[in-house]
């Protein structure tokens, strides 16, 4: 009997410029001795092909960290865009519970550092199969989320829109979300890929807001939504009464993780990620 | 169509919620100059934003300073801007900041988005710390850059923390508290002296927080850069 691996889903960006790092904390509630841990870190997507490499030394409540690039060598060479990285926890000692663990990635470019928690697989309750979400732009920052899929088969990612933002022409009647209208939109993830889904921001002059349009990246096969929204600011102390944007919902599965990626609207530079 | 938008002002009063109903989230705010916070509301399918959702704004040693209700007209998701109920907030760390407590209905999510000079982070809960929970967070020491953790008291006694930085060889630590739902933001280059002030090279560390004492506390970590001396940019909350 050998004892339960716990994983986390990640992914991260390397090229010339940006070096990623993963830092991971092995813990376990209740235990305070410092049982060897063994930690495998899997790369997978982009241009490379899917490659682990299991580390020896970790210890059970002691962190440590190392560079992604010192372990795949390969980063160095190609790989521009989005990298899926699993990283597994497995204890030398039977029935030790390490789900209290952590895993934080970090982006260092330049004196620019980005840092987040990964996401645990199997974390999933049944109260949490559908996570809500909304895409919100603003004037110095849009919002996307980032699917992705560690799992060899392919994986359906639902994509729901749910609202629009509030425009003023509209009639109470279309303001009012139709969920037959507003159904259920997808696409088939690869197995072992990553996708960025989000808004296309246009700026907005007149309100100095940024209005959106639904779609993904090109690479993907949503359709695209190419509404174009100006919002009226209709601010009084302070309340605004809707957000501009997208509004979305994922239905999750074990397979897939989710992480919303926050980046600058004029350089598109990844400045904030957060585990969904 | 007009949207209907709700704010009832109320004075600061007696804390008598009950925080265990509903949809409550408990989140760590700050306002200028450091950053700009606002809350996001949104509604899960079939969910509705009309019914009113109560903000409570304590500052940083757990005083309610203000306390709104908000409603929003519609299903779609609504930004509320915090700036204007913060004034009564206290400085605290060099930085005006608190601990904001949002109820709502079930079903009602909530989400702060902070932005500061040049970037922007949303968070739907900070990272716990409690008995059963620790928190491990790696960090920089270095000339050009200070790091700060903010922990939010989310219960009604005071909290104590244990912070310990693993770097090297040594691991020293520090005791530190948290009043009943306030706040406080630690430096610590000024925690941990002997890795902020001496280094003339960037130092890697990690700092691990565990709680023995008291209910849950949020905890939130964040860098300044120290470009210039008239533009300190914040960045990096995790």
């Amino acid at each position: 009997m050998t004892a339960e691996t716990y994983t986390w889903r990640a992914f991260f960006i390397c090229n010339d410029l940006t070096k990623p790092v993963v830092h991971f904390f092995p813990h376990s509630a209740g235990s305070a001795a410092p049982y060897a841990v063994n930690c495998t870190l899997a790369i997978f997507g982009g241009d490379l092909n899917a490659r682990s490499v299991t580390l020896e030394g970790a210890r059970l409540n002691q962190p440590d960290g190392i560079r992604l690039d010192a372990v795949f060598p390969e980063l160095l060479q190609s790989s521009q865009g989005f990298i899926g990285l699993d990283v597994c926890l497995q204890s030398v000692q039977r029935r030790m519970d390490l789900t209290s663990s952590q895993i934080v990635i970090e982006l260092v470019k330049g004196k620019q550092v980005l840092r987040y928690f990964a996401a645990r697989v199997g974390s999933l309750t049944e109260s949490k199969a559908e996570q809500f979400f909304p895409i919100v732009d603003c004037a110095d920052a849009g919002t996307t989320i980032v699917a992705v899929n560690g799992a060899a088969a392919h994986s359906r990612v639902g994509y729901k829109k749910l609202g629009l933002p509030y425009n003023p022409t509209q009639s109470a009647a279309t303001d009012t979300v139709d969920q037959s209208t507003h159904g259920l939109e997808g696409i088939d993830l690869a197995g072992l890929s990553i996708v960025e889904l989000g808004a296309n921001v246009v700026r907005s002059d007149a309100h100095n807001l940024i209005s959106a349009s639904g779609g993904v990246p090109s690479s993907t096969s949503i359709a695209h939504t190419p509404e174009t929204f100006v919002n009226s600011q209709r601010e009084h102390f302070g309340l605004q009464p809707l957000a501009p944007g997208v509004y979305s919902s994922i239905q999750e599965s074990d397979a897939v993780t989710y992480y919303a990626l926050v980046r600058d609207i004029n350089t598109r530079t990844p400045i904030s990620v957060h585990a969904l | 169509m007009q949207t209907e938008s709700v704010i009832e002002d109320t004075a600061p009063q007696e804390l008598t919620k009950d925080f265990g109903h509903a949809s409550t989230s408990h989140l760590w705010f700050c306002g200028y100059p450091g950053f700009n916070t606002q809350v996001i509301f949104y509604a899960a399918t079939g969910q509705s934003l009309n019914a009113p959702s109560t903000v409570s704004i304590y500052d940083a040693d757990g005083f309610l300073v203000n306390e709104v209700r908000v409603a929003f007209g519609n299903d779609n998701p609504g930004v509320f801007d915090l700036e204007p109920l913060t004034s009564g907030c206290k400085l605290e760390g060099g930085l005006k900041h608190g601990h904001l407590v949002v109820t709502s209905p079930a079903g009602v999510f909530h989400q702060s988005r902070l932005t500061s000079m040049r970037d922007a982070w949303i968070n739907n809960s900070s990272k716990l710390i409690n008995k059963r929970s620790e928190l491990f967070y790696p960090l920089r020491f270095a000339p050009d850059r200070s790091s700060f953790v903010a922990l939010v008291n989310h219960t009604a006694e005071v909290a104590e923390v244990r912070i310990r930085t693993f770097c090297g060889s040594r691991s020293p630590r520090a005791d530190l508290k948290i009043p009943a739902l306030g706040a406080r933001i630690f430096n610590l280059d000024t925690l941990f002296p002997e890795y902020g002030y001496v280094q003339d090279q960037a130092l890697n560390a990690y700092v691990r927080l565990t709680s023995r004492v008291g209910g849950s506390v949020g905890c939130l970590f964040m860098d300044r850069l120290l470009e210039k001396a008239d533009s300190d940019v914040f960045q990096t909350i995790c």
